[in-house]
């Protein structure tokens, strides 16, 4: 049992800065047009609309004028321990490959939601409706992400296409697939976000920032408590906001500095 | 068996616990999976060669360089461009967006023409430049019967418009507004730029530089060098502005403020810099200015008009001292409406510090030279009122135009008092060079829609926020236009030809090519090696030489931090103690509207793009509701709760929201976001909210003439 367990020697992962980020959602459709997600006619129903890439607005609750705002992109944190993994009962999710991306095979996945159940973030959707493309919209689609018909689970997989193609590059190159450059490899959202709030690399290797980053007494992790060891590393100065992060009660304290 | 996909799904979970581990089940499961997952609407991927193409984004002034990847021909996604100054790799969400505006279903697919009931038939382009011929034909001689309203803010566009516009005898050439008819106001040649890369203290006033003002990208990417990850910051961020807006939440300091106060603080904080001992010598004014200041903007009045308390003033005053390049910003929350004299106050105190045209502070940029023979000067076109003009037609005391040609601009939705505008425009003959299917096109007699930026050849021209003078290209990156479109610029040309009016060009492409050889009359050069913030603070860059129509067209950026002429400053003392606010409380409408906008919410001529919808959240829209913010003790004082319906009325227009308790908002006030509440376009951005332009209100500024509505008031009550 508990083979999803497995220990890998690199751990692509984020940083991302909570006190840098403004919210304003590049990163979110720039993930919609690099995954071929299909735009919805009404997204206000949260709960049944899709998009792998989530940002979440935080307040310290503060009135007027005391009060602070954080935003919190949250894409699926490829958690080191996925809850989301051992209840699939088709193993349509699994993290096995290289990297410790928690991988989604949508063929397979029939539809049951029992890791949408399981993972504790909401990093996962149902495709409730069938996904439409506006007449000629389809023509958009990029070659790289198969679409997904209803009745799937769906959910980031740290544009995991980009790897497969950082890896054959550096194999044409003749350089080691397995000891990629910082930067060879870079999902959509890091890439396009304008102020630089995330930051993307081998949490393993002490080359990339990530790795110092995560290490940083500012430096925390969604529901730490949970024990899900997320690959997803947030950042923030300010303590209220690494508290939210992990849902502390009044009386608790937090890291940091 | 027959299978259809939900007993499917009863027979897989009823199995899965007892058959887990047979073989058999695994083979079928897959199969089956991949059966009922094999539905005729999902769309199969098309492959081919991958690619990138450089251009410049022209949804939104700002001017972003973006990168269109391709696969097999066709545009897939747009990215940042990491070779240009204003993007940088980054993007904004509009931008991001814009490749599947390409095929978004509120775009006009051929020219059309309204028809006895109202509705829109096709015809051909002949018959269509053949009707706009005989429409402009009937106008000319006659003073000032032919208007033009342009929403490109930066493109050599504006020159063909004024140039037929001359020539036909008006002088009708307007811009939607924008913070640069307010800079006009204060600098009557060249424009302002904003030196942020080298500025280590940036202090806006009501300026929404993260997300909606000037260059917003290239201002997000400067924001983010000066805080790297992980890292002391090396610059600090204050925002002073009505809300937590996108900009308040991210600076380092938010200071919370009455709508349209935002010059009254900053001479308050100009008081504390001349009480001091702080002075601007090299302005001829300064004596009055500081009599003006020490006299009025005293720490109490400043408190009573702004609601922002003494110490915090005077704090605001020491970091501006500390600080090595203090930078200033002036603007309107949401980069329109403000009047002169909040937009001089804030540049006066640049001043103070002898920020002109000096590392790290503001910058008097050259316009680039004039191509189009009969053309009004940009500075001329960039002072023009519409709002003004726009409500002296509606009141009759301004003659009636006969014809208005509308281009890449949504005037009957987007200026303030739409209704206003409606009437302004009934009855004349209006035709719209619109992309999509706006709310000005379904009023239109004529539609001659323009290709999108991606399928056309355009220009961006130092965007308003730039802190250098630059000029860049934006290029077909398909061959063929997606609809039966035609580049408004060639319909321009075709239709002077015809009236016997000379602009000089066949094509709009030569005339891009003119103003490309004309930028050799500059000191330019190409930012391959050095940035313009770079050259700025004294790298030395190489002149731009070779080709340069080769260059810019394949995507190189252009920029000059040239001087243009030596400027003469004046703090603006007259202008200042002209324009004061009125020191008086509405009691009929006794709330402040602050009204907000975002690159979220599309911009003022594209509606919300279908790829932004994910964006909004639950407490921005639910169904076709839209909300309103406002802090908890403002709700209180109302009668308010979060999720209640409340009715916002201004004196000549009201809308309807939900409220989301958000405090964030300063106090007796409620912010609203623009552009919700759409009536035409498509089903993505369609009855989504309400518009808030119609409960924005219009007032003449005294002092300066000058249409103002960013400081509207309203009265609110449960619906
Ligand atoms: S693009 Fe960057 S700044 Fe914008 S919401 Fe995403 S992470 Fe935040
Ligand atoms: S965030 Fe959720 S979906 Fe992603 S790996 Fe963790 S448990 Fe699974
Ligand atoms: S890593 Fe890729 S799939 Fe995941 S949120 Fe970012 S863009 Fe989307």
């Amino acid at each position: 049992m508990v083979l999803y367990l497995k220990e890998f020697k690199i751990k692509w992962g984020m940083v991302i800065d909570l006190d840098r980020c403004t919210g304003c959602g590049a990163c979110m459709v720039a993930c919609q047009a690099e995954n071929n997600i299909a735009p919805p006619v009404d997204a206000s129903n949260k709960r049944y609309s899709m998009t792998w890439l989530l940002v979440y607005q935080l307040s310290n609750k503060q009135p007027y004028p005391n009060h602070d705002v954080a935003y919190m992109p949250r894409p699926c944190l490829q958690c080191g321990k996925p809850n989301c993994v051992p209840v699939c009962p088709v193993i349509a999710t699994d993290k096995n490959q290289e990297g410790g991306i928690v991988s989604q095979v949508n063929a397979r996945c029939i539809g049951c939601r029992y890791c949408m159940a399981a993972c504790p973030y909401h990093a996962r959707y149902f495709n409730w409706q069938d996904p439409v493309w506006p007449e000629g919209m389809e023509k958009t689609l990029t070659p790289d992400v198969s679409t997904r018909p209803r009745g799937v689970v769906e959910k980031c997989l740290f544009c995991h296409h980009r790897y497969m193609y950082a890896r054959d590059k550096a194999r044409i190159e003749g350089r080691d697939p397995n000891a990629l450059n910082e930067g060879d490899y870079i999902p959509a959202c890091v890439e396009m976000c304008p102020t630089g709030a995330m930051v993307f690399g081998d949490l393993q290797n002490p080359e990339h920032k990530v790795h110092k980053l995560s290490k940083s007494p500012y430096a925390f992790r969604l529901l730490e408590r949970l024990n899900t060891k997320p690959q997803v590393y947030y950042y923030s100065k300010r303590e209220w906001v690494r508290k939210q992060g992990d849902n502390y009660l009044e009386h608790e304290t937090v890291g940091g500095v | 068996m027959a299978l259809n996909r939900r007993s499917f799904l009863t027979f897989a979970a009823g199995g899965v616990a007892g058959t887990l581990f047979t073989p058999v089940i695994w083979k079928s499961i897959d199969d089956s999976a991949i059966w009922t997952q094999n539905w005729p609407w999902i769309p199969r991927l098309e492959y081919g060669p991958r690619a990138y193409a450089a251009t410049t984004c022209k949804l939104c002034p700002a001017g972003c360089g973006l990168n269109i990847r391709t696969a097999g021909g066709r545009p897939v996604a747009a990215e940042g461009r990491t070779d240009h100054p204003l993007s940088q790799g980054g993007i904004c969400p509009l931008g991001a967006a814009a490749v599947q505006l390409l095929y978004a279903p509120a775009r006009i697919k051929g020219p059309m023409q309204k028809q006895a009931d109202g509705s829109h038939q096709p015809i051909s382009w002949d018959e269509a430049e053949a009707l706009l011929q005989e429409k402009l034909a009937e106008q000319k001689g006659r003073k000032d019967a032919v208007v033009c309203v342009s929403g490109d803010e930066n493109g050599t566009i504006n020159e063909l418009f004024s140039a037929l516009l001359g020539g036909l005898g008006s002088d009708g050439c307007f811009l939607m507004p924008g913070e640069q008819l307010v800079a006009s106001k204060i600098l009557r040649e060249g424009s302002i730029g904003y030196d942020l890369e080298n500025a280590d203290f940036v202090l806006a006033f009501g300026a929404d530089m993260l997300d909606s003002w000037g260059t917003a990208v290239r201002n997000k990417k400067a924001y983010g060098a000066a805080h790297p990850v992980g890292e002391e910051a090396s610059a600090e961020y204050v925002y002073v502005g009505p809300t937590q807006n996108v900009t308040g939440g991210a600076a380092d300091q938010w200071i919370a403020i009455t709508p349209g106060m935002e010059g009254v603080l900053a001479l308050g904080i100009a008081y504390h810099l001349l009480q001091g001992g702080m002075s601007a010598p090299q302005a001829h004014d300064f004596f009055a200015y500081r009599n003006f200041v020490i006299n009025r903007y005293t720490p109490d009045y400043v408190e009573r008009l702004t609601g922002v308390a003494p110490e915090q003033v005077a704090e605001l005053a020491r970091k501006l001292r500390t600080a090595n390049k203090p930078l200033i910003i002036p603007g309107s929350t949401i980069a329109q409406g403000g009047g002169v004299f909040s937009f001089a106050a804030a540049l006066s105190l640049n001043m103070l510090f002898d920020n002109v045209n000096s590392v790290g502070g503001i910058q008097v940029l050259p316009d680039l030279p004039k191509v189009v023979e009969g053309a009004k000067a940009q500075a001329q076109i960039r002072a023009k009122d519409l709002v003004a003009y726009v409500q002296g037609v509606a009141d009759g005391k301004v003659s009636k135009p006969g014809v208005y040609l509308v281009y890449e601009a949504n005037p009957l939705f987007a200026l303030p008092q739409p209704d206003v505008a409606a009437k302004a425009f009934d009855g004349s003959y209006l035709v719209s060079f619109s992309t999509f299917y706006d709310e000005t096109a379904v009023q239109a007699d004529l539609l001659l829609p323009t290709p999108t930026f991606i399928e056309r050849f355009d220009d961006v021209q130092t965007p308003y926020g730039s802190g250098f003078a630059s000029y860049s290209l934006t290029r077909p990156v398909i061959r063929q236009p997606i609809f039966d479109t035609k580049p408004t610029g060639d319909v321009l040309l075709g239709v002077a030809k015809a009236l016997d009016i000379d602009l000089g060009y066949d094509s709009f492409d030569k005339v891009l090519e003119a103003k490309v050889a004309a930028l050799s009359e500059l000191e330019g050069f190409f930012t391959d090696k050095v940035q313009p913030w770079e050259a700025r603070a004294g790298k030395v860059p190489a002149a731009a030489s070779g080709n340069l129509w080769r260059n810019i067209s394949r995507g190189s950026f252009w920029a000059s931090i040239q001087e243009p002429f030596p400027t003469a400053m004046q703090l603006g003392s007259t202008i200042i103690s002209q324009t004061a606010p009125p020191d008086a409380e509405d009691w009929t409408f006794p709330v402040s509207l602050a009204a907000m906008d975002s690159r979220t919410y599309g911009s003022r001529h594209i509606a919300i793009p279908p790829f932004c919808l994910p964006l909004l959240g639950e407490q921005e829209i639910q169904g076709d509701v839209f909300y309103v913010w406002m802090n908890s003790a403002t709700a209180r004082a109302y009668g308010l709760q979060a999720e209640d319906k409340v009715k916002l009325a201004g004196p000549n227009g009201s809308c309807l929201a939900k409220v989301r308790i958000f405090e964030g908002v300063g106090r007796n006030m409620v912010a609203a976001p623009l552009g919700f509440g759409h009536t035409a376009w498509d089903k993505f951005s369609r009855n989504k909210g309400d518009n808030i332009y119609k409960v924005l209100t219009v007032r003449t500024e005294p002092g300066s003439n000058l249409a103002v509505w960013a400081d509207s008031r309203v009265r609110i009550a449960k619906a």
